[in-house]
């Protein structure tokens, strides 16, 4: 599956940057304004290259805004969460020199993006955190101290070279070499994925290892898996209707006879009671289903 | 009877004779039983076409009804042997007498066993994949390959002494025992053998605790030779009813008295299997949960087995207490308890459970169809019909041969009258 | 005609008078009936190919002439009954390979797509799942506390994780020993596989496997023409009839041409480690060194090929 949005995305970016120029060479600060999510780029939107610039302001309280693209929907669609298999695979880095060697195919993901050098050459970045505003904010950042917001671009990010990212030492990593980065904090995650135990070897069981790179599956700026929705099922044997307690939660009309432990039983017993919620306290499938509805 | 030279052809013919001719009732018990044979046969014909789709069995509950009739008949067949060691081990000449109808019977029970093997298989038509030499048997491995083998022996086994005897009376001659005995030896370990060979397929199934356990074969014996001797005392009853085959009612005692210990037996183990199970009640225990008192909510089967032990302990007080043991009622009461309660036992309540849950924790609740039973009705009824016709050909044969033999040794069956029916 | 891929060696049967006679009877019974009866009771074939169908000898007796004439007995059995052109062959296992296979539950997230992608690559009934997935509570591996049939909004949910069950292709399996007529067994690369046309249905292996991995045809199954698989193999993923059990068979139409299973392929976590027990440099001989595995029933004495490890 293809993106197959390349060339579109090329003609955007150049109208954009061509647009860009003018606007700057006029030194006509139609940004300055902070508004920058008001903007109505219509289609555009989502490849929008507009600059931040050092001026645009302090981090303004955060606006009603909607992402181009929602993080959770880009991991939920299967096209995203199973990267493109077809990219040219490359050489493990040398770091992981004297295990089997393998080949790592890295993630098309947000390719079109890359390397930061195509805008930031021109437009000079913020180091500044706060909101992110468009071409930036089509994901939210929920990396780094368990998702405590610690990480901000710079933290992998470079600027400076062309290749886009670095080592927390400054070393350039090239784009396709993402998983060093990953590794020099993940490298419990890096060994184990360099030895097969983690991660996902794709193509023949045999021959040359190739495995996806590590963005291939972990979505960069918000790395953890999110909830979907299961697929189906197993079902009762044709001809016969199911039973009662084969018939899908969701399909049943009350709850089912689902099994909770005893101890989680009693742990929410005391909370029902008011007794404060023990530590080991999980709560049950329907309450959680019905936080995540919530939140 | 007549005096031509009894050649084997002119045997057929007489007994193919005797067994169409009879009076009225004859034929409409003849009747009724080819009525639910052709009813048995169309819902075997919608399943065939079908597929086993027509059941309720399920991946879950892969064996049902039709594998629970398979084992009950089995202790059956196998309970014959309960006549044919007082009638050739201690020379009962009482049971000697009658000793021909228990073969009967293990006859038409075994041929019914493997026509619910049959009638389970998902391919039928490759049966002869079971055939060794033709077909690939996994023998010594497949306790099932052992029980094909078991099960024709035996059937075998009992057709050819049966024939062999009636044939020699037929012919007014004495059996020779040296000729035959040998046979009878081995179809008396056999009998113990087929029901052994099919407990061992159960309890050969490690996945499966309910059925795993060392006591499942005796326990399997215990309960074949309550359900078998009940079954075949009131068959023998029946023909002493409507027929003049000298029966006595000393070999009615004594299937009453096999019945009684088996019975005692059989309830013992049960215990000991409750106690086991619950005692220190594991995940092992889940099937006999459900079988005794549900799990999770599910206990179709619990009436059931609460009816089976309420009627087995029942028939043991009333056949424990001597009055009403030999009272005929009290006794017939009994051993129709006993045929029912150990039928649910050791049908539905031995092989559903084992499948409840899965081994991967699924419960399914299986009741069988309308097709499964009237499928299991047509061949119990093909069994009762085997048994009519065999007995029907075979009776006036030994009834005459009966009476020769009678008139020669007169004094020798009066001293036993005054030595047995003491009993 | 050339078929250099069923190759498989032919196996010398000493008794060849007796394959002679049910050969004799088969092209005796062919020659009677070219006319072809209704799809649906012959399971989409002529008459004389059901009569080959039922003289057909078990798959380990037969030579490469007479495998290659089922073969094609096959393909055009499916085509006649769902117009599909497929491919049927018989990949010989490779030498030096024993397939195995291990999960990390601590990555998997239960979205069932490895069962998915499992029926549509096996051509499975709709009705049939060879991939279980169970929602087991933390702290627990009792499997009769599991839930087999969730269907939440999002998975996975707090205070659970997810247990993938399939084959476990183990190395002493109770179904090969239950089998009465040997219609199942474990082929050299390990794998347990069964012959759709030797099976009688007993299902006593079905009574025999501790874990629930072996699954009936209780009727023919309902394959949708679009949707068949044409990549099949006579062990695997072939049309099956009805009657016969089935179960996984780690893709025996992939691993065998050095494909990953379907299964491996689809998981979106990466939990799924595939590969050859026998190489000391593949990720399952890795795994079982340096992680923490377990194996299901383990005590059973079934020797599964099958792990199950967590990321620590």
């Amino acid at each position: 599956m293809k993106r197959g949005k390349r060339p579109i995305g090329y003609t955007v970016w150049l109208v954009t940057l061509v647009v860009s120029l003018a606007l700057a060479t006029l030194g006509n600060r139609v940004y300055a304004q902070d508004n920058g999510g008001d903007w109505d780029w219509g289609a555009f939107e989502a490849m929008d290259d507009t600059p931040v610039t050092g001026k645009s302001g302090s981090v303004a309280p955060a606006e009603t805004k909607t992402p181009a693209v929602d993080a959770a929907d880009f991991a939920r669609s299967a096209e995203n969460a199973v990267p493109d298999f077809s990219s040219t695979p490359r050489p493990a880095y040398p770091i992981f020199a004297g295990l089997p060697s393998f080949e790592v195919i890295p993630s098309q993901r947000d390719s079109d993006m890359h390397p930061c050098s195509n805008c930031h050459q021109w437009v000079v970045s913020n180091p500044e955190p706060r909101e992110l505003k468009s071409p930036h904010d089509n994901f939210e950042l929920e990396h780094g101290l368990h998702g405590k917001g610690g990480f901000w671009c710079f933290t992998c990010h470079d600027l400076k070279n062309g290749s886009g990212l670095k080592t927390l030492e400054g070393e350039a990593v090239d784009f396709a070499d993402a998983y060093i980065v990953c590794g020099q904090c993940h490298s419990r995650q890096a060994y184990d994925w360099a030895n097969g135990a983690h991660g996902k070897r794709v193509g023949d069981w045999q021959g040359t290892r190739q495995v996806l790179s590590c963005t291939a599956c972990h979505y960069q700026h918000r790395p953890a898996f999110d909830p979907r929705k299961p697929m189906s099922g197993p079902e009762m044997r044709v001809g016969l209707p199911r039973p009662e307690h084969w018939v899908p939660e969701s399909q049943r009309g009350h709850a089912g006879p689902g099994h909770t432990p005893d101890w989680q039983r009693e742990a929410q017993a005391r909370q029902d009671k008011g007794m404060g919620e023990p530590a080991t306290a999980v709560p049950t499938a329907k309450q959680t289903v019905k936080n995540d509805e919530a939140s | 009877m007549p005096e031509s030279k009894p050649t084997l052809l002119r045997f057929v013919l007489q007994s193919l004779g005797h067994m169409f001719r009879g009076p009225p009732a004859y034929w409409v018990w003849v009747g009724f039983l080819f009525a639910l044979i052709l009813l048995g046969g169309w819902h075997y014909y919608l399943q065939l076409r079908d597929g086993l789709v027509v059941t309720h069995m399920t991946n879950q509950v892969s064996w049902g009804f039709y594998i629970a009739n398979f084992t009950f008949l089995v202790g059956v067949a196998a309970a014959a042997v309960m006549l044919v060691v007082p009638a050739y081990i201690f020379h009962r000449r009482d049971i000697k007498d009658v000793v021909l109808m228990g073969d009967t019977m293990a006859i038409a029970a075994v041929t019914m066993a493997i026509l619910f093997v049959v009638v389970d298989l998902g391919r039928p038509d490759r049966f002869w994949h079971l055939i060794p030499g033709i077909g690939r048997f996994n023998f010594p491995q497949s306790m099932l390959a052992w029980d094909v083998i078991v099960l024709n022996g035996y059937l075998l086994l009992n057709v050819g002494i049966s024939f062999y005897i009636v044939y020699n009376h037929y012919q007014n001659k004495e059996p020779n025992e040296r000729r035959y005995f040998p046979w009878v030896l081995l179809a008396i370990f056999w009998a113990i053998s087929i029901h052994t060979v099919t407990a061992f397929l159960y309890s050969a199934n490690s996945g499966r605790p309910f059925w795993n356990h060392a006591l499942l074969a005796p326990r399997f014996i215990a309960s074949a030779f309550a359900s078998g001797p009940a079954l075949m005392a009131i068959g023998l009853q029946i023909i002493r009813a409507i027929s003049d085959y000298p029966i006595r009612q000393s070999v009615i005692n004594h299937l009453a008295l096999v019945a009684t210990i088996a019975l005692q037996v059989t309830l013992f183990f049960m215990l000991a299997e409750l106690f086991t199970e619950f005692y220190n009640e594991g995940e092992h225990a889940a099937s006999a949960r459900y079988l005794y008192f549900g799990l999770d909510g599910h206990a179709a089967l619990t009436p059931w087995i609460w009816t089976a032990i309420a009627l087995l302990c029942i028939a043991v007080v009333i056949l424990m207490i001597h009055p009403l043991r030999h009272n005929p009622i009290y006794m017939n009461i009994a051993f129709v308890l006993i045929i029912v309660g150990v039928w649910i036992e050791k049908g539905m309540g031995l092989i559903v459970p084992a499948f409840v849950p899965t081994p991967i924790g699924e419960i399914y609740e299986y009741t069988p169809s309308l097709i499964e039973v009237m499928v299991s009705i047509g061949i119990w009824a093909l069994g009762f019909l085997l048994f009519t016709l065999l007995a029907k050909a075979a009776l006036p044969v030994h009834c005459e041969y009966l009476r020769r033999q009678q008139a020669r040794e007169q004094c020798n069956w009066d001293g036993f009258e005054r030595r047995h029916n003491a009993d | 005609m050339k078929r250099p891929d069923k190759d498989k060696s032919p196996e010398q049967v000493s008794d060849l008078a007796r394959r002679r006679f049910i050969k004799g009877l088969a092209t005796a019974a062919g020659a009677a009936g070219t006319v072809a009866a209704s799809g649906g009771a012959w399971g989409g074939s002529t008459l004389s190919d059901a009569f080959a169908d039922f003289f057909q000898q078990h798959y380990q007796r037969m030579n490469k002439d007479e495998i290659d004439a089922v073969l094609e007995r096959i393909e055009r059995q499916a085509k006649r009954r769902y117009g599909v052109d497929i491919d049927c062959r018989n990949t010989p296992p490779r030498e030096g390979v024993v397939f195995g296979y291990a999960i990390n539950i601590s990555k998997c997230r239960g979205y069932r797509d490895c069962v998915h992608a499992c029926v549509e690559e096996n051509n499975l009934a709709p009705d049939t799942q060879y991939i279980r997935v169970v929602e087991m509570d933390h702290g627990s591996l009792d499997l009769r506390h599991g839930d087999h049939y969730y269907d939440h909004d999002t998975v996975p949910v707090e205070g659970k994780y997810y247990l993938p069950m399939q084959c476990m292709q183990c190395d002493n399996p109770p179904c090969v020993k239950a089998c009465p007529v040997e219609a199942t067994w474990t082929e050299p690369d390990g794998i347990v596989v069964v012959d759709y046309n030797w099976c009688i249905g007993c299902r006593y292996c079905m009574a025999a496997c501790p874990y629930q991995a072996r699954h009936f045809n209780w009727t023919t199954p309902d394959l949708a023409p679009d949707d068949i698989n044409p990549d099949t193999h006579y062990l695997s993923n072939r049309p099956r009839p009805r009657g016969v059990v089935e179960k996984c068979h780690f893709c025996v139409q992939r691993t065998r041409n050095g494909r990953q299973p379907a299964c491996q392929e689809a998981c979106p976590t990466g939990a799924r480690v595939f590969g050859n027990l026998l190489d000391p440099d593949s990720e399952i001989r890795y795994v079982l060194k340096h992680k923490a595995v377990f194996r299901l029933k383990e005590e059973l004495g079934t020797e599964p090929k099958f792990w199950y490890y967590r990321d620590a």
